[in-house]
């Protein structure tokens, strides 16, 4: 059942309905806005060049060959049980956490 | 040519649009300080200091709008957040924007008194769920999402506030 009621109230407040001009108001606040934060290009300048500057380090010192090389190493040394290269885990672990963390601080932040 | 809510939205979060913004703020400033008029029984002294505070809250904040709700319930979210932290900053005296008695001697019958001194008999929040549901036209869910109430509350409040205009207006039809 319809409340009548309600008919009434709507028609009271279109009755005493507010349209308030503008007057100013819209210039005066968008005069007022706060400076947005201006997001620092170099960093990613910085980051786009240090990569490309890596790859071509890689490729030139042939760094795929060393890795391999290091890699079989790495298993011949544990199947033997001899001592291995230590320094090539250090520097696979090392580099493993960077090609990690450096892309997933980037994604979240375009993300959120 | 009137552009749709979204495109100014976009051109204000990429560009960083000021013309976007002003024609957003034009679109809906008298929406915004007509529901803060109501709410602080016409004081005009503040409405336009809330009403300013409320748009530069959406502009910082515009990128986190996820249209999931309509922009206009998300606006008026902000609208009335701006009000309620303005009473508990100010301590304002509940009576200040709360209810008003009415004496017997005040005519009720009278077409000519309007909305504004009816909605003075009903409380804080009975007098946003009543504005916002007769005057603005939004549905109960959207006014639970405006004034952050359960929907149950949001209607009971409806309900209550509809009772007390009725004998406000000593409607008995």
């Amino acid at each position: 059942m319809k409340d009548n009621f309600e008919d009434f109230i709507k028609k009271e407040t279109c009755k005493s309905n507010i349209e308030i001009p503008d007057n100013g108001f819209s210039e005066k606040v968008t005069s007022s806005l706060p400076k947005r934060k201006t997001e620092f290009i170099g960093r990613k300048i910085i980051i786009i060049f240090s990569t490309i500057i890596s790859v071509l380090v890689f490729i030139l010192i042939n760094g795929s060959k060393i890795f391999l090389t290091g890699i079989t190493d790495l298993f011949y040394s544990l199947i033997n049980s001899e001592t291995p290269n230590y320094e090539f885990i250090v520097v696979l672990i090392v580099f493993s956490i960077m090609s990690l963390i450096i892309p997933y601080i980037e994604i979240k932040e375009w993300i959120f | 040519m009137n552009l749709s809510d979204s495109i100014l939205i976009a051109k204000i979060i990429v560009y960083d649009d000021h013309l976007a913004f002003k024609k957003l703020v034009e679109r809906y400033q008298s929406d915004i300080r007509g529901l803060l008029f109501r709410l602080t029984n016409g004081n005009a002294d503040i409405v336009d200091d809330l009403a300013q505070e409320c748009f530069i809250r959406i502009y910082k904040y515009l990128s986190s709008y996820n249209a999931k709700a309509k922009f206009k319930t998300w606006l008026f979210r902000i609208a009335y957040n701006v009000f309620y932290e303005y009473c508990n900053k100010k301590k304002l005296n509940k009576l200040d924007l709360d209810s008003t008695e009415l004496t017997n001697q005040e005519s009720r019958s009278d077409s000519s008194i309007d909305f504004q001194q009816a909605i003075k008999v009903l409380n804080q929040n009975e007098k946003l769920v009543i504005v916002l549901y007769f005057e603005k036209g939004f549905t109960h869910k959207e006014i639970s999402r405006i004034s952050n109430q359960p929907l149950g509350t949001v209607k009971t409040n409806i309900m209550r506030g509809k009772e007390k205009l009725k004998k406000f207006y000593n409607y008995e039809r």
